[in-house]
């Protein structure tokens, strides 16, 4: 069983940003982030976190195909080092070379068909601060474009890197981590001439702010609170609750060229359990919907004002974000479409000139925190509200029925490739010892524990789908839920990275399974595919100890018991 | 976000006294900028400290402090003791710790403008704006009794808050509203001890023991007897601007 509660705290400061080696080569790529918004790629490059503005993970590459990805084997390995809680991040990749962040914000440019490094960078971080957080120390990925690399510190700062050579380009603070304990661990997004990003929020008694900051200077242009960020939804938050509200914007969201929209999804309000059980519109911590948390939130870019959104869980009472997840971007029937995956266990479907509901489906089996979700407007039905005291089996668990990891779409097949986590949890919502500074008053926590949901076993399943319609096309089972990404390629495959450590190659259309390979550690971060040199490359983190990953050892006992939370590797393969 | 920290997969192994003893060191969780309770750079450093130290010297060993934001870390830093842990068992039972006999009196009081001498007791604020910590007992407990309870993260900005208008009182510790009055004489504020008829927003404070044995236990007993007897604890706290309140319970 496990508490949680509100959490706050002041630390002191010492921040320091120091630049470590430079190499040569690495060209800077002008432009790169037209690359990014090209719907189309050639492949070669992966430029953001979610491979480009449509946020398919997918590569047109197809070199690596069903006929031949038998032959698959490792190209090279690199080890970043001191990888606490696991390698997280998604690499990036621009003109042959390969780009990655570790744990501490560490940076890598690497020779993409060697694996030689060419330079890094690794930030002086506020030591005390970073061992205090719990979601710390891992980063889960960069941005690319004007010829920097951009990262974000879990003590709360955007820093640019010279792409060509490591060296800082600037350093800017943005939050007030050593009061909040939280910073950033998602990556950027480079829009235009700025680079957007979300901060850490949650169960954090702040605003989760989205913040917009100048690539060539680091200049910050604006700042909207996922939290209260209009005077209409501060409306939404009885008794200035809004203060303390949490949200935040905690994994890179994605950008509409055409309508010039960042779309971006939001956390979770704070405290996350409402005493008020049914009576949450008038009663208890946070009285009201709590706008604009576990929402999808459209911004323009050049001003940080809101153009329009939806809230996927109004009043959310069970942590199930919409902060998780990719905005993919696809066009059926004339119609511009996003699908956008919530942690609760379902998929929206929205148009993107307006985020009115399109559709939604259930991705997973065991929900029972709703009845259900009206497909064509998108209310909740039957609710399942918590007041203090025991609740037995709600389900998805904590975890969710989707975790923050990316599933894919491929063009291709018209599929949509995506985990899904099955299992409940037991809980109590109770009083509990203080974590608050200054230690002297009692807070309302709950306990949890994970549990299979009932009649079944908790296990994780890939299925493929109609993105649209949800329509189920093939499924594979997982003894526990995959943690990773996954990849969809030209090539007709799509990449299963396993939590015990398996790497698996399916094919796109039917699901048969058809190469694997053992990595030796879990698997709980990014893959992609470039290419370099005329040939294509498959590289994946590896690295468990993510804070679901976590709650492995209890629930599934072997091998997670034993699985080291401090390691990882990038591991890239090819074929000759 | 999600917020899962794992409390239950191993039992602590013991640090009995005679472990302690043979070290010279006991060891005090205690958070880093957190005046008047503690703080790693400050002069003086916070009474937590200053009892621990007080405490650490009658057991003949030295106080080696390990610096944490909540109670989550104290697994991971491997301290022996926590000081002002409320001395409410159904609390401190995720937290498998031992609680010595009690050392001073706490509860959740009442922060108001000097002006405000007609209020007592929480009831009196029903439909008032009262500040309140974010997921805290008192604000579920306020909230219920029709109270507006307005969150906060810090009980400093709820004080100030206060002095500002933005509310019309705060529900606070004792410690930081005394400390707040220590430091801001050009602002009092008035203090009601508003939880003395209110149960479940009173308690004594105590030391919680990590892995202790009976022996430690014993020990820290003798100890805080001693120094509160002769008038170390609260020479303490006079020091911070904060009164001595004995414990109710033993």
């Amino acid at each position: 069983m496990k508490p949680i509660g509100a959490l706050v705290s002041m630390i002191g400061l010492a921040v320091v940003a120091v630049g470590l080696a430079a190499c040569s080569m690495a060209q800077g790529t002008s432009g790169t982030e037209a690359k990014a918004a090209m719907s189309d790629t050639t492949g070669n490059d992966w430029m953001t976190y979610h491979g480009n503005y449509n946020s398919w993970h997918y590569s047109p590459l197809s070199t690596i195909d069903s006929s031949n990805v038998k032959r698959l084997r490792v190209a090279w390995v690199h080890h970043p080092g001191r990888s606490t809680r696991g390698l997280q991040s998604m690499p990036l990749a621009a003109d042959g070379v390969l780009y990655y962040t570790g744990s501490y914000s560490r940076v890598w440019a690497l020779d993409g068909v060697t694996g030689q490094p060419l330079w890094s960078y690794f930030p002086k971080l506020n030591d005390d601060l970073v061992a205090k957080q719990t979601h710390s120390p891992y980063t889960r990925g960069i941005a690319l474009g004007h010829g920097k690399i951009f990262v974000g510190t879990v003590d709360g700062r955007l820093i640019a890197l010279d792409q060509k050579t490591g060296q800082p380009a600037w350093d800017t603070k943005l939050l007030n981590s050593e009061k909040l304990t939280v910073g950033f661990t998602g990556a950027p997004l480079v829009v235009k001439d700025k680079v957007i990003i979300g901060s850490q929020g949650g169960e954090w008694p702040w605003r989760g702010p989205i913040f917009a900051v100048d690539a060539n200077s680091g200049r910050k242009l604006w700042e909207f609170f996922t939290v209260a960020g209009t005077e209409e939804a501060k409306k939404t938050w009885g008794n200035d609750s809004w203060q303390t509200g949490g949200g935040g914007g905690w994994m890179a969201g994605g950008y509409d060229a055409e309508t010039n929209t960042v779309w971006w999804g939001t956390g979770n309000p704070a405290p996350l359990y409402d005493w008020a059980g049914a009576d949450w519109k008038t009663a208890g911590p946070r009285p009201g919907d709590n706008l604009y948390t576990t929402s999808v939130i459209a911004l323009d870019p050049d001003s940080g004002k809101l153009k329009f959104y939806h809230q996927e869980l109004p009043h959310d009472a069970w942590d199930f974000d919409s902060a998780v997840g990719e905005f993919v971007m696809i066009d059926r029937d004339g119609k511009k479409l996003v699908v956008h995956p919530n942690k609760g266990g379902h998929v929206f479907v929205y148009d993107r000139k307006d985020a009115k509901v399109v559709n939604v489906w259930p991705l997973v089996k065991h929900i029972n925190f709703v009845k259900g979700i009206d497909p064509k407007t998108g209310e909740l039905i039957g609710r399942r509200d918590l007041a203090l005291g025991k609740h037995q089996n709600l389900c998805p668990a904590i975890a969710g029925g989707m975790s923050w990891n990316s599933g894919a779409y491929s063009p291709k097949t018209g599929l949509y490739y995506k985990i899904g986590q099955e299992w409940c949890m037991d809980l109590e919502v109770i009083k509990t010892t203080p974590i608050t500074e200054p230690q002297a008053q009692l807070d309302i926590g709950a306990n949890f524990k994970l549990r299979n949901p009932e009649g079944d076993k908790a296990h994780g399943h890939i299925s493929a789908r109609d993105p649209v319609t949800g329509a189920k096309k093939w499924e594979v089972m997982f003894p526990e839920p995959p943690l990773a990404s996954l990849l969809a390629t030209g090539g007709n495959l799509v990449f299963v990275p396993d939590p015990r450590g398996w790497l698996r190659a399916y094919n796109a259309t039917t699901g048969e399974q058809l190469w694997s390979h053992n990595n030796g550690l879990g698997h709980n971060g990014g893959i992609i595919s470039y290419g370099a040199k005329g040939k294509q490359y498959i590289a994946v983190a590896t690295g468990w100890g993510s804070l679901v990953g976590d709650e492995f050892a209890e629930l599934f006992g072997e091998p997670f018991k034993s699985m080291p939370k401090d390691s990882g590797a990038l591991v890239v393969f090819t074929v000759d | 976000m999600l917020l899962l920290v794992l409390f239950s997969a191993s039992v602590a192994t013991a640090r009995p006294l005679h472990v302690i003893q043979e070290r010279g060191v006991l060891s005090l969780c205690a958070h880093a900028n957190a005046l008047p309770f503690a703080s790693k750079n400050a002069d003086p450093p916070g009474f937590q400290i200053e009892i621990a130290r007080a405490l650490a010297r009658e057991l003949g060993v030295a106080l080696e402090v390990e610096w944490v934001t909540t109670g989550y870390q104290f697994r991971s830093v491997d301290c022996d003791i926590v000081l002002d842990t409320i001395g409410v068992a159904e609390a401190q039972a995720e937290r498998r710790l031992l609680l010595s006999r009690p050392y001073q009196r706490s509860g959740v009081g009442l922060a108001l403008p000097p002006r405000r001498a007609d209020v007592t007791t929480f009831d009196n604020l029903v439909g008032h704006r009262v500040a309140v910590q974010v997921g805290s007992l008192a604000a579920m407990l306020l909230g219920r009794r029709g109270v507006r309870t307005v969150p906060f993260g810090f009980e400093e900005e709820m004080l100030d808050a206060v002095i500002g208008g933005r509310v019309e009182a705060a529900a606070v510790s004792p410690a930081s509203a005394e400390y707040w009055n220590a430091i801001h004489r050009e602002t009092p504020l008035r203090f009601v001890n508003a939880y003395e008829s209110e149960p479940e927003l009173s308690w004594d404070l105590t030391v919680g023991l990590r892995r202790a044995d009976g022996a430690l236990r014993d020990a820290i007993d003798r100890a805080i007897e001693r120094l509160g007897t002769e008038g170390t604890i609260g020479a303490i706290y006079a020091r911070y601007g904060i009164g001595y309140r004995p414990p109710r319970s033993r």
